[in-house]
């Protein structure tokens, strides 16, 4: 049981981290693609939702290649701030947040739309700029979106397993999360009587994690 | 569902995928580290034998031990230990007696083509420029387990292992090093030898070589138990012996 409790702290850690990192850009998005027309919006939109799409395998390899000790991020990262990412816990993050990404964008992205604009119209009557409308209309209205888009992307990130192999690996203490402790058990030999913690675990933190989302989203509605 | 033409569509579909193997193929399970020679051996193997298809499948030992204990369609195991040949042999999908040695290998320590400084001996790898120093997940992967019986020997497994970069199988830790994710890796040496992707530092002193054979075994519930057995023979004959020290394994210690 000493393996269990540093495994799910390391991977609650590395979820959240990731919804962190995600959060800003969500936002942003959500608003732009639910509120302004932009040239480009399409290719946006189709950008979003590739990682949701793409083999997270894929999307790992591109990380390693972009930001790993050799790639052209990875190089610049080390030599100026003297950071590594590859093969660490922060590795492990950036991969989680990635594919988890296009889960929040949609979450705020829908919660945005379905405030009407015409409350938002009424508060720039009253001489209120883009920001006050944003953050005295717009963001009252839609947090329960926001909420419900940062817990699924945090369900995903803890279930995020294709990326994160290959660019943070799979090494116990430092980026062995749920997922890929799963997996080290089930291909080792006898590893088996050790894996229902960790299946159980997983499970209940994902059921946890969508069970507050939906609820969320529906408070809203109902409101 | 509604529409007959979809569904003869599904069914011709699932019937396809439900095609078991052609009678006469044979399937290898190996080591990773042996990719090169089995390959190469196999299409020696097919066409001595027209007619006959080998597949393969290379992974960690450990993974594919696992696998032929859920029933892989396995009929040749090549496992990088004794290890997880005896643990099948234990739970009954291979005849502990029947067990070939087919090969012996050797611990080498390999660095990043890049890297000016190579370190000479095990010792070195204390110093954290070398850091971190990819090799098998020490857990089940024949080569890490290797590599922690060398540095137990050396009495460095206890400060070097924090600093160890576990990969999948012997060939994802090579992968690693040439990639420059790791300066350096604990690897065979077969796997180092003629690699211009990376450098060949030392090879581990002899007092600190464990015992790495290579073994090879017929699967009880193969449906090809005989040409299996064929396979297995033709790893141990002159021409397959000849085939992996070209490819730089070592023979296996006569007894």
């Amino acid at each position: 049981m000493s393996e269990f409790l540093p495994i799910i702290l390391l991977s609650v850690q590395v979820a959240a981290v990731a919804v962190v990192l995600d959060a800003p850009t969500a936002v942003i998005l959500g608003w732009l693609l639910a509120r302004k027309d932009f040239p480009g919006k399409s290719f946006v939109n189709t950008v979003l939702t590739a990682p949701l799409v793409i083999p997270p395998v894929v999307t790992g390899y591109f990380l390693l290649v972009f930001l790993g000790r050799r790639g052209f991020a990875g190089v610049w990262l080390e030599s100026t701030l003297g950071i590594t990412l590859a093969f660490t816990w922060k590795a492990a993050a950036i991969a989680s947040a990635v594919i988890a990404l296009p889960l929040f964008v949609r979450s705020v992205q829908v919660a945005i739309a379905g405030v009407e604009v015409k409350f938002e119209d009424a508060a720039r009557v009253l001489r209120q700029n883009e920001w006050q409308v944003f953050r005295r209309i717009t963001l009252p209205l839609a947090w329960h979106g926001f909420v419900a888009g940062a817990l699924l992307a945090f369900a995903r990130a803890l279930g995020e397993f294709g990326a994160t192999i290959i660019f943070a690996g799979n090494i116990p203490g430092a980026t062995q999360t749920i997922p890929l402790k799963i997996f080290s058990l089930i291909n080792q030999p006898g590893g088996e009587q050790r894996l229902w913690p960790f299946l159980i675990a997983s499970m209940a933190l994902a059921f946890v994690a969508v069970l507050v989302s939906e609820w969320m989203v529906r408070q809203k509605s109902t409101k | 569902m509604k529409n007959p033409r979809l569904s003869i569509f599904f069914l011709l579909a699932f019937a396809s995928g439900c095609q078991r193997q052609p009678p006469n193929s044979l399937t290898i399970f190996a080591a990773a580290s042996l990719v090169a020679p089995v390959q190469k051996m196999a299409a020696q193997f097919d066409s001595l034998h027209p007619g006959r298809t080998t597949r393969l499948n290379f992974a960690a030992s450990s993974f594919l031990a696992r696998q032929i204990e859920e029933h892989a369609p396995a009929d040749v195991f090549i496992s990088a230990s004794p290890q997880w040949t005896t643990y099948l042999a234990r739970r009954g999908f291979v005849d502990s007696t029947a067990i070939v040695v087919i090969a012996q290998n050797l611990l080498v320590i390999i660095a990043d083509r890049q890297l000016l400084q190579l370190p000479l001996q095990l010792r070195d790898l204390l110093q954290e420029k070398f850091w971190p120093i990819a090799t098998g997940d020490p857990s089940h992967v024949p080569l890490g387990q290797y590599a922690k019986e060398s540095l137990t020997r050396a009495g460095l497994w206890e400060t070097i292992s924090p600093h160890l970069l576990p990969a999948l199988d012997a060939d994802a830790a090579v992968a690693t090093v040439e990639r420059g994710e790791a300066p350096v890796g604990i690897a065979y040496q077969n796997e180092a030898v003629d690699n211009p992707h990376v450098q060949l530092a030392f090879v581990l002193a002899d007092s600190l070589q464990p015992e790495i054979q290579y073994t090879a075994s017929v699967i009880k519930h193969s449906r090809n138990a005989k040409k299996a057995q064929a396979f297995v023979q033709f790893l141990s004959s002159p021409q397959g012996q000849f085939t992996l020290q070209s490819f730089h394994f070592l023979p296996p210690a006569h007894e």
